[in-house]
C-alpha cells in the first residue's frame, strides 16, 4: 500500500477515530493521542496490510482499546481541575458542575472495568451500536455482548454510586 | 411470589430498555413500592443518561485539523510523535480548547451582524484621519470600485461566485454550506439583505453574478444564476423595483413595487453591486479589521496587494475566518475576494468582465425572467432578511425558537430599547435577536439572544466568575473572555449604535431561569447598582407582552 493511501485512510477515518476518542475519554487532548497512537501503530505496520482490511470494524476496536488504555493511565482527573475552577462561584455546586464531575467520574470508572466490559459499554451506550454489531467488531457473540454490557452498567453504577444519588 | 432479589435483578435489563411491556411494568411498579430498587433504578437511569449524553461529542475543526497535522508532520518524520501529554496541563488546556470550539460557533453566529456592517447596513462617513496605512490602501480600492460604475454607457459587470470543492461532509458550522451575505435595493431605497446559502460539494462550482448600471438614470439589472437557474434579480427601472425569486416549482417570479416617496439610493451603486459592497462603510467603523497585506499575483499573472480583513478573537490573533482582497496594482481596483474559513478557502469571488454596453442583457424589469425555470446542479437557495432591523416584541415572540426575554423598563442610563432580528448561521434555521439602546455617555447597552448561544455559552460561563444572582432567577457571569464578547457584541450593533468598542466595554453572560444564555455587552463601565437592576428587569418577552396588552406601548415598536 502506498503512503497516499494512508493519507486517504487517515482521511476517511480520521474523524470518525478522533470522536469515538473523545466521546470515551471526554479530554480533547487526550482523544488526540488516541487518534496519533491508533494511527502510528497503523503506519508502523502499513507495508504488512496486503489484503482488503475492513477498516471500520478494526479501528472502532483499535479506538475504543487504545482510549480506555489511556484512560487507566491517567491519574485521577479531580487533582487537574483546580486552576480552572470558577474564581468564586458563590452560589453552590450547580447543575452544570455536577453534570460534569458525572462525567469526569464515569470516565474513571470505565477505566477501572474489565476490558471487555469497558469496551461494550462505550460501544453500546456511547456509540449506540446493537448488540449484532459490537459482536461484529469485537469477534465474540450477540450474547457475551448482552452479558458484559449487564456487569458492565451494575459494576459502573455501583462504582459511581455516590456520585448517582 | 416473586421475591425482591428477583426485581432487583432485573433492574438492570429494565433500565437497558430489554424488558418486555408487561416485565418492565411489573418491575416497575415493584420499585415504586421499594425504596432500595426504586433508588438502585434511579441510578442505573442516571447513569445511561449520562453515558448517552456523550452521543451527540464531536470534535471541532480545529481539533480534527490539529490532530490530522501532527500525525502527518510524524509520519513524515517532520517532528517526533507527541506522547501522552503532561497531566497537570491537561485540563487548562482541554478548557482553552472547549473555550475556542464555543468561542468559534459563538463568533459565526456574531459574524452574520457583523457582516451586516459588511455589507452596509449603516451609512456613516468616512472617516480619513487617524485612519491606518493598510484601510487607506483599500480605501483606494473601494474609491477605484466606485469609479467602475461612472461615465454615461451603461456598465456591465460579470462576477463570478465560485463555490471551492469540499472533499468530505464536515459537522463544523460552516463547512458543508456557505452563506454569503446579498444586497438588493428596497423601494424605500434603503438595502435589504439576504443570505445567499452556498451547498459544499465534492467538485467546485460556479454562480454567476451578473449586473448591468446605467449612470445616467440610475437604473440598474443584477441576476444571480447557478447554471442557467434563476437565484435571485434585482432591479430598478426608473419607477419600480423588481424582485425575481423561483418559488418551489422552480418557476422564476417576479414581483414589482412602486418606489416610495423619497427614494434614495445609496450615493454609489458600488455599495450594493460589484465586488465590495459595504466595505468602505465597514472600514469606516472599523479600520482594525484590515489585519495584514502582502504581495501577490493572480492566475494570469496581474500583481495585486492581498489585504486580509477579518476580526480578532481574545488573544489578538485573526479569527477563524476572515476575507482576501486582492487589489489589482495597475488600476487599484478589487479583481477577487476570497472568503476563508478555518484555514480552508471556501469562496472565491472575482471579476470576470467589465465592459461598456447599448443596453443591459436583461431588461430592467427582469421581464425576460418571469416564467422561466431550470434546476441547478446544486440547490443554491437565498434566505431573505439576514437582517430585520427594529422588529417588535411581538414579532420575536413569534419567531424564536427559545424563551426570549426583554426590559420591563427602559435602563437608566440609556434610550428606548430597539431589537433586530438576524440569521443565526451557526444554528441553521434559527434567528438571533439583538436589544440595542443608545446611551448619551456611550454606554451602550447590547443583549443578544441567540440558539448558538444557548448552546455553546456554558464552557464560557464556567471560564468567568458569577457576580450575581437575581432575584428574578438570572445569574449574571462575568470576567472571563468578556473583553472579547462585549466587542462582537458591540460591533454587531455597529449599525444602531454608531460608536466604536470602547477600550473600558464590559460583557456579561446571563444565565436565565429558562436555561438561556443572553450576552450582555455595555459599552462602558457600569456600577453594581446599574448592572443588579438591569438584570432585575428582565422578564419574559411573553409575560411582557401580556402584560402590555391594551396600552400600546413597549420595546422594538
Amino acid at each position: 500500500m502506498s503512503d497516499s493511501g494512508f493519507e486517504e485512510l487517515v482521511n476517511t477515518h480520521g474523524r470518525h477515530v478522533l470522536n469515538v476518542a473523545l466521546r470515551t475519554v471526554r479530554d480533547a487532548e487526550m482523544a488526540q493521542d488516541v487518534y496519533q497512537e491508533v494511527f502510528l501503530a497503523i503506519w508502523r505496520r502499513w507495508s504488512q496490510y496486503t489484503g482488503p482490511v475492513h477498516w471500520g470494524r478494526y479501528l472502532y476496536r483499535v479506538t475504543v482499546r487504545k482510549a480506555l488504555e489511556l484512560a487507566r493511565g491517567r491519574r485521577p482527573a479531580a487533582v487537574e481541575l483546580d486552576d480552572c475552577e470558577p474564581e468564586s462561584s458563590g452560589a453552590g455546586p450547580d447543575a452544570t458542575l455536577r453534570l460534569e464531575d458525572l462525567q469526569r467520574k464515569l470516565t474513571e470508572s470505565l477505566a477501572k472495568l474489565p476490558e471487555r466490559q469497558a469496551e461494550v459499554f462505550v460501544l453500546s451506550r456511547i456509540e449506540g451500536l446493537d448488540h449484532a454489531e459490537i459482536a461484529d467488531i469485537l469477534g465474540c457473540t450477540p450474547n457475551n455482548v448482552r452479558v458484559s454490557l449487564h456487569r458492565a452498567v451494575k459494576q459502573l453504577a455501583s462504582e459511581m454510586c455516590d456520585y448517582l444519588d | 411470589m416473586v421475591s425482591h432479589e428477583h426485581f432487583k435483578d432485573q433492574l438492570v435489563g429494565l433500565a437497558l430498555g430489554e424488558l418486555s411491556e408487561a416485565e418492565g411494568s411489573e418491575v416497575r411498579a415493584h420499585a415504586m413500592e421499594c425504596n432500595q430498587c426504586r433508588a438502585e433504578l434511579r441510578r442505573l437511569e442516571r447513569l445511561l443518561e449520562c453515558a448517552g449524553g456523550r452521543k451527540g461529542m464531536s470534535a471541532d475543526e480545529p481539533l480534527h485539523a490539529s490532530a490530522q497535522r501532527d500525525l502527518l508532520a510524524a509520519v513524515r518524520g517532520e517532528t517526533k510523535p507527541k506522547m501522552i501529554a503532561r497531566p497537570e496541563l491537561r485540563r487548562a488546556w482541554v478548557w482553552r480548547r472547549i473555550m475556542t470550539s464555543s468561542i468559534a460557533k459563538m463568533a459565526v453566529a456574531a459574524a452574520v451582524v457583523v457582516a451586516a456592517g459588511l455589507f452596509g447596513l449603516s451609512k456613516l462617513p468616512t472617516k480619513e484621519a487617524g485612519r491606518s496605512p493598510l484601510s487607506h490602501l483599500l480605501s483606494t480600492a473601494c474609491a477605484a470600485e466606485e469609479s467602475l460604475f461612472a461615465g454615461t454607457k451603461i456598465v456591465h459587470i460579470q462576477n463570478e461566485i465560485i463555490v471551492q470543492a469540499l472533499g468530505t461532509p464536515e459537522s463544523v458550522p460552516g463547512l458543508n454550506e456557505v452563506w454569503l451575505p446579498m444586497c438588493a435595493l428596497k423601494p424605500d431605497g434603503q438595502l435589504q439583505f439576504h443570505q445567499l446559502k452556498l451547498p459544499a460539494a465534492a467538485e467546485s462550482y460556479v454562480v454567476t453574478d451578473h449586473s448591468w448600471y446605467d449612470p445616467v438614470t440610475g437604473c440598474f439589472t443584477r441576476v444571480l444564476k447557478a447554471g442557467d437557474a434563476v437565484v435571485l434579480g434585482n432591479s430598478y427601472d426608473g419607477r419600480f423595483i423588481y424582485d425575481a425569486t423561483t418559488g418551489p416549482s422552480g418557476v422564476v417570479q417576479v414581483a414589482s413595487q412602486a418606489i416610495a416617496a423619497g427614494f434614495q439610493p445609496p450615493q454609489s451603486p458600488a455599495e450594493y453591486l460589484g465586488l465590495a459592497p459595504g466595505l468602505k462603510t465597514a472600514l469606516a467603523q472599523d479600520d482594525s479589521m484590515v489585519q495584514g497585506v502582502e504581495q501577490g499575483t493572480l492566475a494570469d499573472g496581474v500583481a495585486v496587494h492581498i489585504f486580509k480583513v477579518g476580526m480578532s478573537n481574545p488573544d489578538g490573533q485573526v479569527n477563524n475566518s476572515w476575507w482576501l482582497f486582492k487589489v489589482r496594482d495597475d488600476d487599484t481596483t478589487i479583481a477577487e475576494k476570497e472568503f476563508i474559513l478555518f484555514g480552508r478557502p471556501r469562496l472565491l469571488i472575482r471579476r470576470v468582465l467589465t465592459e461598456s454596453v447599448e443596453a443591459p442583457g436583461v431588461s430592467w424589469n427582469l421581464n425576460e425572467l418571469e416564467g422561466t425555470g431550470a434546476q441547478a446542479a446544486q440547490p443554491v437557495s437565498v434566505t431573505p432578511d439576514m437582517v430585520l432591523p427594529s422588529v417588535s416584541v411581538q414579532h420575536m415572540v413569534e419567531r424564536a425558537k427559545f424563551e426570549t426575554y426583554v426590559f420591563s423598563a427602559q435602563p437608566a442610563w440609556t434610550g428606548a430599547v430597539q431589537i433586530t432580528d438576524c440569521l443565526d448561521p451557526a444554528s441553521p434555521g434559527s434567528r438571533m435577536f439583538i436589544l440595542t439602546a443608545r446611551a448619551e455617555d456611550h454606554r451602550h447597552l447590547v443583549l443578544v439572544q441567540s440558539p448558538t448561544y444557548n448552546n455553546m455559552l456554558g464552557p464560557v460561563v464556567k471560564a468567568g466568575t458569577l457576580v450575581y444572582t437575581s432575584p428574578n432567577g438570572f445569574k449574571v457571569w462575568g470576567g472571563g473572555p468578556q473583553k472579547w464578547y462585549s466587542q462582537i457584541l458591540l460591533q454587531s450593533a455597529q449599525w444602531f449604535i454608531k460608536d466604536k468598542p470602547s477600550e473600558d466595554r464590559i460583557g456579561y453572560v446571563l444565565e436565565s431561569p429558562a436555561g438561556t444564555f443572553p450576552a450582555l455587552a455595555v459599552n462602558g463601565p457600569v456600577t453594581d447598582e446599574e448592572l443588579h437592576k438591569l438584570v432585575d428587569s428582565l422578564i419574559p418577552a411573553q409575560d411582557y407582552l401580556n402584560a402590555q396588552a391594551g396600552s400600546g406601548k413597549g420595546q422594538g415598536r
